[in-house]
């Protein structure tokens, strides 16, 4: 995998994770204008990505990543960040539920879109990608 | 050559879409994590209790006239109250062990918004139970010199995190000196 591939499949973690966590926020289930987003951002992951191979390693990436993006940001950060008072609210608690939460709401659906998207956006981006030297050209132009 | 400038703009676009979400996810965090402040803070308030003899109905009942506010001290948006319950407590004494009534206010739905309170109001309600024990007690705490306290213990039922079902959020008991006797 090419280090290019790993920064987006990073950037793609963190867009699915940011949309996912501003879903959770206020619902807890997705709404079909979140899983729009999702399905466009993947979309646009796997047309920069390209390659099937890299696209199915860079989705567990963000399967991975996307998760406990979620995770950390619905059930640490609270604790992390003082919002939570002692004896009010255990912080196991608060990242169990947190899991539970994301885990309710994101499995399979979420995640199974997610591939696909990435590997329609693979498909299209085979026919932008420009070819083999093509960029490097342009330069002196 | 075309084919440079599309895949130029999907790299210009993710790029914008990281920044984008980054942007949108520190205000949408940051009022997450005032969830919790909300939670801890929300208090009651009594803004008027005033319990007295009924002197038109049944022997041993009691009119009951009280103002109370949840006050819900936090800059979190997004909280929804379906049920406020009260109960009152008197016998200091005895750790507030009796019961003087207790009250259940359905609120469907309502919003407490940023530093926002949800007044309850009730207004000459006619309580039969408890208040012949409460009325001995006033006489034997007025014999003794000693003040009437009450214990308001109360919960909120909230939709949290736009959950269709409510959680109960207990609520810190407050306190309340009569400042009269009722007999």
């Amino acid at each position: 995998m090419r280090a290019r591939t790993i920064l987006v499949a990073f950037g793609w973690s963190f867009i699915i994770s940011s949309i996912i966590l501003q879903a959770l926020y206020v619902t807890p289930t997705l709404s079909w204008a979140y899983y729009v987003l999702l399905v466009l951002a993947s979309v646009m992951c796997g047309m920069l990505i390209v390659d099937l191979g890299d696209i199915i390693m860079s989705y567990f990436m963000v399967l991975l990543f996307s998760f406990s993006t979620a995770t950390f940001f619905l059930g640490v950060l609270p604790s992390v960040a003082g919002a939570l008072q002692s004896g009010f609210m255990t912080s196991d608690l608060v990242v169990s539920s947190a899991m539970l939460m994301i885990a309710k709401s994101t499995f399979p659906g979420v995640w199974v879109l997610c591939l696909l998207a990435g590997m329609l956006g693979g498909g299209i981006g085979e026919r932008i990608e420009p070819f083999p030297g093509e960029e490097s050209e342009e330069a002196p132009k | 050559m075309k084919r440079v400038a599309m895949y130029k703009l999907v790299e210009l676009t993710f790029c914008l879409a990281i920044a984008v979400s980054a942007l949108m996810l520190v205000p949408a965090t940051m009022n997450y994590l005032e969830l919790y402040v909300a939670l801890s803070h929300m208090y009651l308030r009594i803004n008027s209790f005033d319990i007295y003899p009924d002197s038109t109905g049944e022997s041993g009942s009691a009119v009951v006239s009280a103002n109370f506010s949840i006050v819900q001290n936090s800059s979190y948006a997004g909280l929804k109250a379906l049920s406020i319950n009260i109960l009152v407590y008197y016998n200091e004494r005895a750790g507030y062990s009796d019961i003087l009534f207790s009250r259940k206010f359905t609120v469907r739905d309502a919003r407490l918004g940023p530093h926002s309170s949800l007044d309850l109001i009730t207004a000459n309600e006619t309580y039969v139970e408890h208040f012949s024990l409460f009325a001995d007690y006033n006489n034997q705490s007025m014999a003794r010199g000693d003040p009437v306290k009450l214990l308001f213990s109360s919960d909120i039922n909230l939709y949290l995190l736009g959950s269709q079902s409510a959680e109960t959020v207990y609520l810190d008991d407050v306190t309340y000196q009569m400042p009269y006797y009722v007999s």
